[in-house]
C-alpha cells in the first residue's frame, strides 16, 4: 500500500496541474479571425512574443477581422485588450481588413516602455503603406518588428536577428486578396470575422429562442388528471350522496362533472 | 334554533371566496404567461441590434464603390442608412421591426447594384464581401431576429386568453392581448 500510495496522489494531483498549466498559459499571439496571414507567420509571431516577454516583459497580439458592425475600432481594440490573458504587459493590434482600418491598444505596464503615440508612428511609418496595399503578411510582420526592435532598443538591448519574422517582412509579395468566403482558420467562425462580439451576438439570438419558446408553452401551470380526480372524489364526500343513499350522483359523476368544469374554465395543465 | 339564515350566508360566503379564488388564480396565470411573452420581445431588441451591426458592415464596403454607380448605389445606400438609423433608435419596437424588414430588402438591392458595379467586379476581396460574407451575415441576422417566433407565442397566449372562462376572467381583470407584429414584419 505504501508503494501504491505516491502514485495514486500523483494521478489526483495531474488534473489541478494540468490546469494550473491552462490558467498560466497566455492566449495565442494571432488571431486571425479574417484567415488573411500565413499560418507559418502566426506562428512566428507567436515565438518573437514570447521571446519578447522574456526580455522586456511584454506580448504581442495581433487580431484580424473584416468588419466592426459599426463600433469603433480603438473601442474594439481596447475590448480584445482587457479580454486578452494579460492586457498589463501585452501591446494589441487590431486590423479590419474589410473596413481598411487599425488600432493599437496598449496594456499599463507596457505603456512604461512604447507610448501610444509611439506605437501610431511606428504603424504609420512601417505598417500602414504595406497595410494599404493589401500586403497583409508583410504589413503583420513589419508592424511587430517595428514593435519589437523599438523595445528592445529602449530597454537597451541587442535587437534580435527575428530572422523568420524578418523574412515575412522583406517578401515583396503580390497584393493578397483572399475571397473572404473561403478562409477560415480552426476555432474561430466567419461571424466572428464580421462582429464586435460575436459571442455575445449569438447569445443574444438563443435567449431570444428559448424565450419565444418558454412564452409560447406558458406556465404550464394547472391541474393534473390526478388533481382533478381527487378533487371530484372530496367533493363527493362532502356533497355526495345522502345517508340514506338515495339521491345524487356517485364517484365517478363527481370526477367526470369536476373534469368537465375544469375544461371549461381552463384549468387543465 | 332556526339555521337557515347563517346556512345561506355561509354558503353566500363560500360562494363569493371561490369566485375570488378563480378569478385571482386566473389574474395570476395569465399576467405570468404575459410577462413572458413580454420577456421573448424584450429579448427580440437585443437581437435586432446585430441587424443593425451587419447593416454598418454592408455600408463601408457600398460607401467606397458609391461612386462606380451614384445614380444606383447612393439613393440605396441612403435607404440603408436610414433602416440601419431607425433600427438603432428609440423607437418602439414594432417600428424596429419593421425596419428590419426594410433592410433584408434595401440591403438585397444595394448588394445586388454594388455586385453588379464594374468597381467591385474588379476587386477581388469586396466582390467576396458582396457575394459571400455579407449576404450570410443579412442572412443569419434575420434569422435570428425572426419575429415569427414571437408572434406564435404570442398567439398563443391571445388564444388562452380569448378561448377559456379562466382567460375572460382575467380579461376582466385587467390583462390585455400580447402585441402581434404585422403580417409584413414576420419575414424578417
Amino acid at each position: 500500500m505504501k508503494r501504491v500510495a505516491p502514485f495514486l496522489a500523483l494521478i489526483l494531483l495531474l488534473p489541478f496541474l494540468a490546469l494550473s498549466q491552462t490558467a498560466a498559459a497566455p492566449s495565442p499571439a494571432v488571431s486571425d479571425q479574417a484567415a488573411v496571414l500565413d499560418t507559418g507567420l502566426a506562428g512566428e509571431i507567436n515565438r518573437v512574443s514570447d521571446q519578447a516577454f522574456k526580455d522586456v516583459g511584454v506580448r504581442y497580439r495581433l487580431v484580424t477581422k473584416h468588419f466592426l458592425g459599426g463600433a469603433g475600432i480603438q473601442a474594439v481594440a481596447d475590448q480584445a485588450l482587457a479580454a486578452s490573458g494579460q492586457p498589463e504587459d501585452t501591446i494589441l493590434l487590431l486590423v479590419a481588413v474589410g473596413e481598411e482600418n487599425y488600432a493599437v491598444s496598449i496594456g499599463g505596464r507596457a505603456t512604461a516602455v512604447l507610448g501610444q503615440e509611439q506605437a501610431e508612428s511606428l504603424l504609420s511609418s512601417r505598417f500602414k503603406g504595406l497595410f494599404d496595399r493589401r500586403e497583409y503578411d508583410r504589413s503583420a510582420a513589419a508592424a511587430v518588428l517595428a514593435f519589437n526592435d523599438s523595445l528592445y532598443t529602449a530597454k537597451g538591448l541587442p535587437v534580435p536577428a527575428g530572422g523568420g519574422l524578418r523574412s515575412y517582412a522583406g517578401q515583396a509579395a503580390a497584393p493578397s486578396t483572399p475571397a473572404p468566403e473561403a478562409t477560415q482558420r480552426p476555432g474561430t467562425s466567419w461571424l466572428d470575422s464580421i462582429l464586435p462580439d460575436e459571442e455575445t451576438s449569438k447569445q443574444n439570438a438563443d435567449r431570444y429562442a428559448k424565450d419565444s419558446e418558454v412564452a409560447y408553452e406558458g406556465s404550464g401551470k394547472g391541474m393534473s388528471l390526478f388533481q382533478i380526480a381527487l378533487i371530484g372524489f372530496v367533493l363527493y364526500k362532502i356533497f355526495g350522496k345522502r345517508r340514506s343513499g338515495r339521491g345524487g350522483c356517485g364517484p365517478l359523476g363527481w370526477i367526470f362533472g369536476t373534469w368537465g368544469a375544469s375544461k371549461f374554465f381552463g384549468w387543465r395543465k | 334554533m332556526n339555521y337557515t339564515p347563517r346556512a345561506i350566508l355561509a354558503f353566500l360566503l363560500m360562494l363569493a371566496l371561490v369566485v375570488a379564488g378563480v378569478g385571482w388564480g386566473a389574474y395570476r396565470g395569465f399576467s405570468q404567461d404575459k410577462a413572458q411573452v413580454e420577456t421573448a420581445l424584450g429579448s427580440l431588441e437585443s437581437v435586432l441590434s446585430t441587424r443593425a451591426e451587419m447593416g454598418h458592415n454592408l455600408l463601408v464596403v457600398a460607401r467606397r464603390h458609391r461612386q462606380d454607380a451614384p445614380d444606383v448605389i447612393d439613393p440605396l445606400i441612403q435607404a440603408v442608412e436610414k433602416d440601419v438609423g431607425e433600427l438603432e433608435s428609440a423607437l418602439p419596437l414594432m417600428e424596429k421591426a419593421a425596419a428590419s424588414g426594410r433592410l433584408s430588402r434595401d440591403g438585397g438591392a444595394l448588394l445586388d447594384a454594388l455586385e453588379a458595379s464594374p468597381g467591385v467586379q474588379a476587386d477581388a476581396r469586396d466582390l467576396g464581401y458582396v457575394t459571400g460574407l455579407l449576404p450570410r451575415g443579412l442572412e443569419q441576422s434575420a434569422q435570428w431576429a425572426d419575429a415569427g417566433q414571437y408572434n406564435k407565442a404570442a398567439a398563443e397566449f391571445n388564444n388562452r386568453l380569448n378561448g377559456q372562462v379562466n382567460g375572460r376572467l382575467a380579461r376582466l381583470l385587467g390583462v390585455r392581448e400580447a402585441e402581434l407584429f404585422p403580417p409584413g414584419g414576420e419575414s424578417l
